[in-house]
């Protein structure tokens, strides 16, 4: 839920001020229309503003931005925190009072009583946030451990902003927004781009499962400190998740029900209406059966249709929707109607963005927001229980590629790319008649050349990089751009070999 | 490691520190907070996920299966033969619709001209990957979707 936005440290009159942060806010309302809240304390020169989308505690009491019980914090929030039931009644019992039901509320107690990062591994969630510390003067900002929630900083002479999406900086003075051309470079390759970099000068996004701390020194000295890890993916893969699994495989499937069932049904609670995303795929049916299995009523499911042989998962959604007992909505799209959706992709990315699912992405959203203000979605299943295809591709070929003597691998290296991928689609086309059914290829040149771009490779992180790479030679391809270090290049990412 | 990531876990691994948060999260966030919903993403719950990594690879990928250990989850909701069927993805057929409905709409955005003036791109990579895709001896739906997205982007905002 919700779009935040702060500054710090601002200057000039309280009512500039406060028109200022409500300007960044306003420009976020679609991510949450229901309220529109601002809270400053002009004499530290901070400002937070909030877009709410209320789903817990609909009352003035979950509104934000909110200062904790004691005064000391005051925090604009967007995400939820689906475990604050229990840390409510932990709260409690060490003298909290609460006024509300939110889990802001809870958020903020839970900061107050232990500090912000052990708060923060407290937090079962997504969250992006920005909070002002009253006590010690400083702004603190955290996002989620895995980076569900976005969150965009800069320095701008002197002042720090903040916002969940770019639009909230535009318009703003002393804001000139100029395109990094270095992060143009990364996004050719990746088709988005990735933390912390950003299609501007001046402003980066926040790593995901950071924190950050700043003081009116820093700004002062015109610098932003660096944002440190509250908790790492690498440490997570690296650790084995704190441990390896020991049972059998029958255990491990019983285990893996009963944590996936907890994390289904957390995320069941909201005080408005609620379903999930069903392609009828593995992730998103696994989702709506645990969710099924724990509801009383059928759950909603939502699927888009496409009039398209190849393309329609809209038949297998209803199928598994039918079996499981939820209540189904379906919406064939023609082809013409998806692609009326393209002009307004630019407003919704406001920062350039190239994964082509993000039109029935789009699409089922909006069928969803129909009848629902949350949705379950079956993010994550193919990266945590390996279902790329490329992963398995990529390292069968890597091995029997590697298999080759150094002489041999450069000569099939030199004899796939002797000729053009359109002089090997001509060549296949002969022989192809001749073969057996399970042999034929599509785009066998496109599979000769990429072979042989992975022939000179030596590392896993190697091949990876060149299997998710649109555009091989980014930085030559955009003019003035050195490419960028990023999470898969950067040697203090890798796992240790 | 007390059990060193293989090949196939350093990729996973990749994915989880890149690919998901700045595309599949990003795609995600913003598809959905466009039009007011909150979607939640309960495998990414971080304690599934440090669930995911305790496990030994050989309950990911087993007998052929991929996601075995998902799969036999879902199997005690609903039968094999539901969800036995080849990956599809959230795809749209892209490559083609550049060479049909949508292809004056990119001519105009790959226009020569139009990428020299702006001065982001170098215009011949663009126009040989254009000529070729809609000459049909190369698919390059993926890439021309990244320059269509970037100056559909920069048309819109700069």
């Amino acid at each position: 839920m919700c779009g935040i936005a702060a500054i710090f440290h601002g200057s000039g009159s309280e009512a500039a001020f406060l028109a200022e942060i409500d300007g960044m806010v306003s420009r976020l309302r679609h991510r949450g229309p229901d309220a529109r809240g601002t809270w400053t304390d002009a004499a530290a020169g901070v400002a937070l503003g909030h877009a709410r989308l209320s789903i817990l505690d609909l009352s003035e009491a979950g509104s934000q931005p909110m200062v904790s019980g004691c005064g000391r914090w005051a925090i604009s929030y967007n995400g939820e925190v689906y475990n604050f039931a229990d840390l409510k009644k932990e709260l409690a019992e060490r003298g909290h009072a609460f006024r509300g039901n939110s889990d802001t509320e809870v958020a903020l107690a839970a900061i107050a009583e232990w500090g912000v990062e052990k708060a923060l591994g407290r937090f079962v969630g997504m969250f992006a946030f920005a909070l002002w510390d009253r006590q010690e003067r400083r702004l603190w900002l955290g996002r989620d451990r895995l980076g569900i929630k976005p969150l965009y900083y800069g320095l701008f002479g002197g002042r720090l902003l903040v916002a969940s999406e770019l639009k909230a900086f535009r318009g703003l003075p002393g804001v000139d927004l100029a395109i990094n051309r270095d992060a143009l470079a990364a996004f050719f390759r990746h088709n988005c781009i990735p933390a912390p970099h950003c299609v501007y000068e001046n402003l980066h996004k926040l790593r995901p499962g950071h924190l950050l701390c700043i003081n009116r020194e820093d700004l002062d000295n015109r610098q932003v400190p660096d944002s440190r890890p509250f908790w790492s993916a690498r440490d997570a893969v690296a650790t084995r998740g704190g441990g390896v699994f020991t049972g059998g495989p029958e255990q491990a499937v019983e285990a893996l029900e009963e944590v996936l069932s907890e994390a289904v049904g957390c995320r069941m609670i909201a005080d408005v209406p609620l379903g999930a995303f069903l392609s009828g795929g593995i992730d998103s049916s696994t989702v709506a059966a645990l969710m099924q299995a724990q509801s009383g009523r059928p759950v909603k499911t939502f699927s888009i249709g496409f009039d398209r042989e190849g393309y329609n998962e809209a038949t297998h959604a209803a199928a598994v929707a039918r079996h499981l007992g939820t209540e189904h909505s379906e919406l064939y799209v023609t082809e013409q109607e998806a692609q009326a959706v393209i002009p307004e992709l630019p407003v919704c990315y406001d920062e350039p963005f190239a994964d082509s699912s993000q039109i029935p992405t789009l699409l089922v959203s909006r069928l969803a927001r129909r009848e629902v203000t949350v949705a379950l979605s079956g993010d994550g299943g193919d990266e945590l229980f390996c279902g790329y295809n490329r992963y398995h591709a990529g390292w069968k070929a890597w091995q029997r590629l590697r298999s080759l003597p150094g002489p041999g691998r450069r000569l099939l290296q030199g004899l796939l790319t002797s000729r053009s991928p359109e002089q090997w689609d001509r060549l296949y086309a002969r022989v192809e008649p001749a073969l057996p059914e399970s042999l034929r290829l599509r785009l066998p040149g496109n599979k000769a050349h990429k072979m042989a771009a992975l022939l000179p490779l030596s590392t896993p992180q190697e091949v990876y990089r060149s299997l998710v790479s649109h555009w091989k030679d980014p930085a030559a391809f955009v003019i003035g751009a050195n490419e960028p270090l990023t999470n898969v290049t950067d040697p203090a990412m890798q796992l240790d070999e | 490691m007390s059990d060193a990531a293989s090949f196939p876990e350093k990729m996973m691994y990749l994915d989880l520190v890149s690919y998901l948060p700045d595309d599949i999260l990003t795609k995600v966030d913003r598809a959905s907070m466009g039009v007011g919903l909150e979607a939640r993403v309960p495998l990414l719950d971080h304690r599934v996920v440090e669930f995911a990594w305790s496990l030994p690879h050989s309950l990911k990928v087993r007998g052929g299966d991929s996601k075995w250990i998902l799969r036999k989850v879902l199997e005690k909701h609903v039968p094999r033969h539901f969800h036995e069927r080849p990956k599809m993805g959230f795809g749209i057929p892209l490559g083609e619709w550049l060479r049909g409905d949508l292809r004056d709409w990119a001519e105009d955005l790959l226009d020569e001209g139009r990428l020299h003036r702006e001065g982001y791109l170098r215009p011949e990579p663009v126009r040989e990957c254009w000529r070729q895709h809609l000459e049909g001896s190369g698919d390059y739906g993926y890439q021309l979707w990244d320059v269509l997205m970037f100056q559909a982007w920069l048309q819109h905002w700069a």
